[in-house]
């Protein structure tokens, strides 16, 4: 069921494979503030968008704001995607609803009454094959108002509770390369962080996407299993992406006993200088 | 019994694809394709010659990017015309986005004025399973003594949007650039990105 308020715009394309609306938590600005907005994408059942690194297949959103004079929007805030497999690949995104996140900020010396906020949205759904879609969405928001929530105020508030979390103290995460694996160590003494399930790196070519994590569990402390990544041809200093556990934390692992780019390795195979592409994010 | 065979097959099939991980450096493993005239092609039949495989989904977003654009199909001109040969290979199982008849391939590439040496119809996906070919496109390059070359991306943009072309790092050309200068290939395995190959499920 869709649902869409005041603050909310919408459209619907890509043959109804998504409808896309952009909704704001309250129904006006604050000068001097700054406060989310979020890129709500329904999908049809088994239809699928990207995260930011999308895995072997597939291509991320990507968002052109057009604001009025003065507020800017952050880069766009994903919450952790699923694995989707495909064809033998392995794939990160989403499937049903989600909201990805910008934070709009705007400047105490915005003088308007209205704030026009515009977003040029180009996407790839897919489900077996692939659409690529663009859409034009709009809202104007009154600058001040007479404070009142919008009606997606609990859509916004759950996407921005939803968003990877910094490693809570307590929590110590390391990795070595051994062979064609990197081993990752986490330990807890935080009862509450989970049980740690899977990684899901940033970087598209460090982990072999379709090698499910191997993890072992003992006493505060878990073991994590990665496959190197065919493709990687350049020395890991960190492991960049995020940990699955009680909610998804944002970590950058150091790889021990990796040599920084540029110095002499010890391993026998010659260390090209292929640059990995630039990640897909925004 | 012909199911514990079919299994014993299914098993040995399984390694061989495990065996068959195609890396640069290695030797490229040879096989024999037919092309959308019929006509027969043996990889090793070509040696001596630079080999690029480029697999094709007529279909997908990004394979459109690079012939709706005609950047592949400049690609495949320059480089055949240098003495290259350049085989599309299309692994689309029957009833998946990509396959093509014989027929159907052949108004696809007049219409869009592609000029391959040949399109390879590997609708079983024999060759596409032998190279662990991911995406549409993913490009391969073999250099005359028969070794992989470079594995990958066609260029640097993973993105669908043709407007990425200008300015992209083509590393195909690259790649051919260099070793046809007796160079090492200085980016020789890349992350290819598109849509993944419709192989039979």
């Amino acid at each position: 069921m869709t649902f869409c308020g005041i603050s909310c715009a919408q459209s619907r394309a890509a043959k109804q494979h998504a409808t896309l609306s952009l909704v704001s938590d309250k129904s006006f600005l604050t000068p001097g503030t700054s406060q989310w907005i979020g890129l709500r994408f329904e999908l049809e059942p088994g239809w699928h968008i990207y995260w930011t690194n999308p895995g072997d297949s597939g291509e991320p959103p990507k968002v052109t704001w057009q604001l009025s004079k003065g507020i800017q929007a952050s880069d766009l805030r994903f919450p952790a995607p699923q694995r989707i497999a495909d064809h033998g690949l392995t794939d990160y995104g989403y499937l049903g609803q989600v909201v990805l996140l910008s934070k709009l900020t705007v400047p105490a010396s915005v003088t308007s009454t209205n704030a026009d906020i515009a977003a040029d949205v180009r996407y790839l759904v897919c489900r077996e094959v692939c659409v690529p879609a663009k859409e034009h969405l709009a809202i104007a928001v009154p600058l001040e108002g007479n404070g009142k929530e919008s009606a997606e105020v609990g859509m916004i508030r759950a996407a921005a509770a939803n968003l990877p979390k910094p490693l809570p103290p307590g929590v110590h995460v390391s990795a070595t390369l051994k062979s064609d694996n990197f081993v990752v160590t986490v330990t807890s003494k935080q009862g509450d962080f989970g049980v740690v399930s899977d990684f899901i790196p940033f970087d598209a070519q460090v982990i072999e996407n379709s090698a499910r994590p191997v993890i072992e569990h003992s006493k505060d402390m878990a073991t994590m299993t990665l496959k190197k990544s065919e493709q990687l041809n350049q020395p890991v200093t960190a492991l960049r992406g995020l940990l699955i556990a009680k909610a998804a934390y944002e970590v950058s692992i150091p790889v021990k006993g990796s040599k920084a780019p540029g110095k002499e390795g010890s391993s026998k195979k010659a260390v090209s200088t292929i640059q990995a592409p630039k990640s897909n994010k925004e | 019994m012909k199911q514990l065979r079919t299994l014993v097959l299914s098993v040995l099939a399984l390694f061989a694809i495990a065996a068959f991980a195609v890396k640069v450096g290695d030797q490229a493993p040879d096989f024999t394709g037919t092309d959308s005239h019929g006509q027969t092609h043996k990889l090793s039949d070509y040696k001596g010659k630079f080999v690029v495989l480029e697999w094709h989904n007529n279909g997908c977003p990004f394979t459109k990017k690079h012939y709706d654009s005609g950047n592949m199909q400049r690609l495949q001109k320059e480089w055949t015309d240098k003495g290259v040969v350049w085989f599309t290979v299309i692994s689309s199982a029957p009833g998946t986005q990509g396959y093509v008849t014989p027929e159907q391939e052949n108004a696809y590439m007049q219409k869009m004025h592609a000029v391959p040496t040949a399109a390879l119809l590997d609708s079983n996906g024999q060759i596409g399973h032998l190279y662990e070919a991911k995406t549409t496109p993913h490009m391969f390059i073999i250099n005359p003594q028969g070794q992989v070359i470079y594995n990958g991306a066609i260029d640097d943009k993973s993105t669908s949007d043709p407007s990425d072309i200008n300015g992209a790092k083509n590393y195909v050309s690259e790649a051919l650039q260099e070793a046809k200068a007796g160079q090492p290939v200085a980016v020789a395995t890349t992350r290819p990105y598109g849509c993944s190959v419709k192989y039979a499920n």
